[in-house]
């Protein structure tokens, strides 16, 4: 993914998450600047951990829920992460935004947590089309529980390539070397993913012409 | 006015609109995961700090073992000069009349080397005949010098000072009187060399050894010619009490004319009374060690860490137990461990040791018995097993129940020892070997919840830890000997890794297992005499 993507990720960091925040075991704290977030978690800060968590907990969420099959699942990803970035945070060369840099944490979390569970998930493609026409789709039609629960139901390794690709703007060779799979594979489960999500959205509202 | 066209875009536009871009891909999570984070960073800090501790105790342990070895180096160079320094008091307070009781208030017991001619070597001749001054025409009567030897070293040739120094202040012109005192003299010191002397063999050789100890009995090369007959008598009585006799076929020169002349001044022994009875100068009994079998009794105490990995890969559990039983006896397996801490481990020793043949080394073995503890906390009460779906859904909503161990253990060790039995006071010991021991019993206790205690024994059925198991030991320490006891008391740090994993299915190979280890002191007695006399 190039530096040029990180703006779209970064969209909304100086929207806080939560405008009033009240950490425990302490005072209220003042809203924090992200070097202040990232100096105040190096030094321990159980405030600044806590307002860090609080201003991106719900934009991760996000993405773990694409990730995962259920809320529970995702959840479990979203703590994994965030104890990544926090243990890990000295490493941030703050090159590129925090939330960009959090978000591809999370996105190995919920990678880990897909070769944890990978052996005991069947997977099953169901009876799909080989292939769709493209076609242009109407983005108020939809609304975005509607397009995560579809997403949620594809089968794990199509909801990786698909969010991967699609979602995060990784390239084929780079899903290839995230998931160990060759290139071609990544495509053409892309591929299946992409006619199994177009399926789906067409039961849900007759595509605008 | 134109109504404004919807948004329209592919597939990939769509998601990307809805679940990136929109003010609606924000979900709030629930409040418990981030209580979870925050006990999750609270438990990898204590982590690390406990890991500091240990690398800190390892630390201090390493410079108390490395400050008790050079404190039992420092003991052991301060042994010697303390053994000798009565003996430097006896070198001041020698005289003829005070002699007897110097010897008899020397600690340790000397060996007295024969003074005679036969034995003596060539550089102890050159000695004396430096001692003798030809200017005084001195001959020396007993050129060969009180030389002594000794197991104890230094401690006896400190004795032979004191009696040379005693001997020279009777350096005497051979006059009637002078030699029956002398006489006595020899007498006294020969009662007193076979009342309680042993005799070594070997003379010391060099003439710094030689020197103090020489006896120079001066003597007119005129005078002792012009001697009377008792006079020649009293002379021959010394010499044959003193056992002295010619010797010297290879001194060169002036030593071997000293020598002939102080031969001629030697009446044959076949022309001595027969009413001297001839000292015997046995070799004294050397002190060996002994192949015999010593005996001990030991405890340690130690930080006992069991150190156990019970993450399996998801495949071994058992999906009978629940749909999520893996993925919760897997957490639960991962919280054990974070909140694993060592405990209290006691084991006491009966052991019995027997020598390598005649060196500081011996074979150890017997049997311990040890009973180690540990505590760590788990929200299911995991206690090693899989966990069924329900009990984590019953126990997820609870925190951490705190959850005690305790392993009790029968050993046997084969270990290799080294200690000095002939050292008394302190000396260091060490050993170093391997152990094989069986898990008679464990306890699982969780607080505040007996029912789900849990206890595996040697008849159980099925148990999630090793019955049998093998490790390595070492340790090192202080021995202290009093002198004249067959005891002595071994204090030092005692240090044990297994060389299996605790639990008896680890899913990690051979060379990555956790395993249990220990460090901690020991104490003990040992019983036994280390050494014989021969």
């Amino acid at each position: 993914m190039s530096p040029a993507a990180w703006p779209a990720f970064a969209m909304g960091i100086g929207k806080p998450a939560a405008s009033k925040l009240t950490i425990s075991r302490s005072a209220p704290a003042a809203a924090l600047s992200e070097e202040e977030l990232i100096d105040g978690c190096l030094a321990g800060s159980q405030v600044a951990q806590k307002q860090l968590y609080e201003r991106y907990s719900a934009r991760m969420m996000a993405v773990c829920l694409r990730y995962a099959q259920t809320t529970f699942e995702a959840e479990d990803v979203l703590q994994e992460g965030f104890v990544t970035v926090f243990r890990t945070l000295a490493g941030f060369r703050r090159e590129c935004p925090l939330e960009f840099w959090i978000r591809r944490i999370m996105v190995n979390a919920a990678l880990r947590q897909h070769r944890r569970n990978a052996p005991l998930v069947a997977v099953s493609d169901g009876d799909y089309p080989e292939t769709l026409a493209s076609e242009e789709f109407t983005f108020s039609n939809y609304a975005y529980a509607e397009l995560l629960a579809v997403v949620q139901e594809l089968a794990p390794r199509y909801r990786l390539v698909f969010n991967l690709y699609a979602i995060e703007g990784y390239t084929h060779k780079e899903i290839g070397e995230m998931l160990d799979i060759s290139e071609g594979t990544s495509k053409s489960q892309y591929s299946r993913a992409r006619v199994v999500l177009q399926t789906k959205l067409a039961r849900l509202q007759p595509p605008t012409i | 006015m134109m109504p404004s066209t919807p948004p329209k875009g592919s597939l990939e536009d769509l998601f990307r609109h809805h679940l990136l871009e929109s003010e609606a891909a924000a979900v709030r999570p629930r409040p418990q995961v981030w209580e979870q984070i925050d006990n999750s960073l609270l438990l990898a800090e204590n982590e690390k700090y406990r890991r500091r501790l240990l690398a800190y105790r390892w630390a201090v342990a390493a410079s108390l073992l490395l400050a008790s070895l050079a404190g039992g180096g420092w003991w052991q160079s301060q042994q010697r000069p303390a053994a000798t320094a009565p003996l430097a008091q006896a070198t001041q307070v020698a005289s003829p009349l005070g002699l007897a009781t110097a010897r008899r208030t020397a600690p340790a017991p000397a060996v007295l080397a024969s003074a005679a001619l036969s034995t003596v070597s060539s550089s102890s001749i050159d000695q004396t005949a430096t001692l003798s001054a030809p200017a005084r025409t001195e001959v020396s009567l007993a050129s060969t010098s009180l030389a002594y030897t000794s197991t104890a070293g230094a401690a006896h040739r400190q004795q032979a000072s004191a009696h040379s120094h005693a001997l020279e202040q009777r350096r005497l012109v051979p006059e009637a009187g002078q030699v029956g005192k002398f006489t006595e003299l020899a007498s006294a010191y020969q009662s007193a060399a076979g009342a309680d002397q042993p005799v070594a063999g070997s003379i010391l050789a060099s003439p710094q050894q030689a020197a103090p100890s020489a006896l120079a009995l001066a003597s007119s090369e005129a005078a002792a010619a012009a001697l009377p007959g008792e006079a020649t008598q009293a002379a021959g009585e010394v010499s044959s009490a003193l056992s002295l006799s010619a010797s010297g076929a290879t001194l060169p020169g002036s030593e071997a004319t000293l020598a002939t002349r102080w031969a001629s001044l030697m009446p044959g022994t076949a022309s001595l009374p027969t009413s001297l009875p001839e000292v015997a100068l046995a070799p004294g009994p050397p002190l060996e060690l002994a192949r015999n079998w010593q005996y001990g009794l030991s405890y340690s105490a130690s930080a006992y860490q069991p150190n156990i990995d019970w993450t399996q890969p998801v495949v071994a559990y058992n999906s009978a137990l629940g749909i999520n039983s893996a993925s919760i006896t897997r957490s639960a397996a991962a919280e054990y461990r974070t909140n694993l801490r060592a405990g209290l481990g006691q084991r006491l020793s009966v052991w019995a040791a027997r020598r390598l043949g005649s060196s500081r080394w011996s074979l150890r073995t017997g049997l311990e018995l040890a009973q180690n503890n540990a505590t760590s906390a788990s929200s299911v009460a995991f206690l090693g097993e899989q966990v069924a779906d329900l009990s984590y859904t019953q126990a997820s909503a609870h925190p951490l129940q705190r959850t005690a161990y305790r392993y009790r253990s029968v050993s046997v060790p084969a270990e290799l020892r080294y200690a000095n039995p002939l050292k008394t006071g302190f000396s260091f010991y060490g050993r170093v070997g391997a152990f094989v021991s069986a898990l008679l019993n464990v306890h699982s206790e969780v607080e505040g919840n007996p029912e789900a205690s849990r206890t595996y024994s040697l008849t159980s059925a099925s148990t999630p830890y090793r019955r049998v198991s093998t490790g390595l030991r070492g340790a090192a320490g202080m021995q202290y000997r009093p002198a004249g006891h067959q005891w002595a008391l071994n204090f030092g740090p005692v240090a044990e890794l297994g060389i299996l994993s605790l639990n008896a299915d680890p899913s990690q190979d051979f060379l990555t297992q956790q395993r249990p280890y220990s460090f901690g002191l020991e104490a003990g007695m040992e019983l036994g005499r280390g050494f014989k006399i021969q």
